[in-house]
């Protein structure tokens, strides 16, 4: 009997065992540093080297390699530098095909549509950047009326007071992405308004919505058409998609999907304020506008940036930058000719965070001479 | 045709051998245990957290075999860094014959099948906004059953593997549109199903029960379950459990 029991013990502290060794474990979740030197695609980009473009390699070298290595960036997925419209480095962390696989840039849809929304008024489809929504959705606003103040100018700097959350299952962007309403401008201009429009800054993505909308209806092309039309085979975007809502309307807050290489194209064509090869694409006084501040610190609060129409503006470094949800940044700053650019998985809690991918963009300013 | 004839008879069978029922035994068990789940569309990360789950079972006992059916539900929330998934597995079929072949001075060993439906949902509300993911079986499982009774104790082993059944898993996702609908719970799961056996998943369950006096209602199990689907994106999910058993 006491065998029995022994042998029983035995048994079940082999068990035990087995439980506490057979644990499924975590992957490495980013590659080891390998190397920073860009790959030709021929998608355009010229390419160059760091020390060309006056970047110390050996600083460079290590910032890659910390931002490989740090496990507190484990969401990060690529890294590029572009310096004088080069590429001069370029990595890629979890998967090295995203070189030119497709990703959501999310919210970096929105400097889209503040480039559209130049090229609009220069082509005279807006008239006027106080014009009202009345002027040009007279039926919506005949439906609702007290949307009718809101001006163009409101919705390029977030101000338009309707209250649409960004956040949450049941937020009004996540009925958009589970499509719950058949008509999105109707179902944003139904919403009720939190704050008289122009009164406050309030983050969100129905304003860039309306846009689209109001682009739509003057070119009787979806944004996305149009968009490839006067603006992206111009600058050679062609890697990317863009979803448009099940009643037609182009996405307009977010819905693009490119690869970092492509949204430097975007990035390039703001650094050199709207001209790609010597063609005028957007109106460099729209560009010097819209990377300018409009909406202080004070008011976009915890967003901690400046807000100009669309595009966010860090003016203490003097950057201007794209911003997508979970860490899709484009960081450009004029005085240096720099651009950087760096994507990461998008998930709401533990975010590749603004200031965060802000330090790696500062360490990289400071190794690039003047 | 003769799927139906296949069918009717085992329908037939079925029902012919009812009255000859004893009078079936009842089973409620609760369990509480360790669960991690790792999936290929989150590049490597684990998470881990508890898990919870009721179950029911009814045996009915005839001389030499046993037939059991043992519906399930559990749910779990488990965490990796800030981030959350909700875990959710049902078992609504769960059928097992078993048949003892050797039974002697108290050592009994018996030899089964078990034919189940298992649907295990996850929502990522951080990592993949309420994306719904699924992992769907319905396969069949041998299953061995080694038992030791020394007076009024008696030990239990048992296990069991997948053999062959379809699966159906979340193939991708969409970049932004989505959709999650009550309806989708039991749409998805039953789409794209694949028939395969360990060239596709292999699932296993172990577990010992003991129970303290044969002739009380009580006992309790120490179990593993594990599921590893490999056939486009990975997924594994493992739940070591504590199971306490009454019947009545």
């Amino acid at each position: 009997m006491e065998d029995i029991i022994l042998k029983i013990k035995l048994f079940a502290v082999i068990i035990f065992c087995i439980c506490l060794t057979s644990c499924l474990k975590e992957d490495k979740l980013k590659l080891p540093f390998e190397s920073y030197v860009p790959k030709q695609l021929n998608d355009g980009w010229e390419l160059s080297t760091p020390a060309q473009e006056g970047i110390n390699e050996a600083e460079l070298k290590k910032i890659y390699k910390y931002y490989h290595e740090s496990k507190d960036l484990w969401q990060v997925r690529s890294l590029l530098v572009f310096r004088n419209n080069k590429l001069v480095a370029e990595s890629y962390a979890k998967n090295p095909d995203e070189i030119t696989q497709t990703v959501p840039m999310w919210s970096c849809t929105k400097q889209v549509t503040g480039l559209l929304t130049g090229i609009a008024i220069e082509q005279g489809i807006i008239d006027d950047m106080n014009d009202n929504l009345q002027k040009y959705l007279p039926e919506e606003i005949a439906r609702y009326p007290n949307k009718g103040a809101i001006t163009i100018q409101n919705l390029l700097k977030m101000e338009s007071g309707i209250a649409f959350e960004n956040s949450g299952f049941n937020g009004e962007s996540n009925q958009l992405l589970r499509e719950l309403h058949d008509n999105s401008l109707e179902f944003i201009l139904g919403l009720p308004i939190s704050f008289a429009p122009g009164e406050d800054f309030y983050y969100n993505d129905a304003d860039p919505h309306i846009i689209s909308a109001i682009l739509q209806r003057r070119t009787s092309k979806t944004m996305r058409d149009w968009a490839k039309e006067v603006l992206f085979t111009k600058v050679n975007f062609q890697n990317y998609t863009w979803v448009t809502y099940k009643d037609g309307i182009t996405m307009g807050s977010f819905g693009i999907s490119s690869t970092p290489r492509e949204m430097a194209k975007i990035g390039h064509l703001v650094l050199n304020k709207g001209s790609w090869n010597g063609e005028q694409i957007v109106n460099s006084t729209w560009i010097e506008e819209m990377t300018s501040s409009k909406v202080s610190v004070e008011k976009t609060k915890s967003w901690g940036k400046s807000f100009g129409y669309q595009w966010w503006v860090d003016e203490r470094r003097g950057v201007f930058f794209m911003a997508g949800k979970g860490g899709q940044y484009v960081f450009i700053k004029p005085s240096k000719n720099l651009v950087m650019v760096t994507t990461a998985d998008p998930n709401d809690e533990y975010m590749f965070e603004m200031d965060t991918a802000l330090d790696i963009f500062d360490r990289i300013d400071k190794i690039t001479t003047n | 045709m003769r799927q139906k004839i296949l069918f009717l008879t085992l329908c037939a069978l079925l029902f012919s051998t009812t009255p000859c029922f004893p009078q079936p035994k009842n089973e409620f068990s609760i369990s509480a245990g360790f669960s991690q789940l790792k999936d290929e569309f989150n590049q490597g990360l684990v998470y881990n957290g508890p898990q919870i789950s009721v179950q029911y079972q009814r045996n009915w006992l005839f001389e030499k075999w046993e037939l059991r059916y043992k519906p399930k539900f559990a749910c779990g929330l488990l965490f990796n860094r800030k981030m959350d998934v909700s875990n959710i597995n049902f078992v609504p079929v769960d059928f097992s014959g078993i048949v003892t072949v050797f039974q002697k001075d108290g050592h009994t060993f018996r030899v089964g099948l078990n034919l189940a439906t298992n649907y295990s949902y996850q929502m990522y509300s951080s990592q993949h906004m309420s994306n719904l993911f699924w992992y769907s079986e319905v396969g069949i499982a041998p299953c061995v059953e080694y038992t030791y009774q020394w007076k009024q104790s008696k030990i239990k082993l048992f296990v069991q593997n997948s053999l062959a059944g379809f699966v159906s898993r979340t193939e991708s996702i969409g970049h932004y549109f989505y959709s999650f609908k009550f309806a989708d719970f039991f749409v998805r799961p039953h789409q794209n199903m694949k028939f395969g056996s360990f060239d596709k998943y292999n699932h296993t369950n172990v577990s010992i029960e003991y129970f303290p006096n044969v002739s009380k209602k009580h006992s309790i199990v120490l179990g593993v379950a594990y599921i590893d689907y490999y056939f486009s994106k990975r997924f594994q999910t493992l739940n070591y459990y504590l199971q306490w058993k009454i019947s009545f």
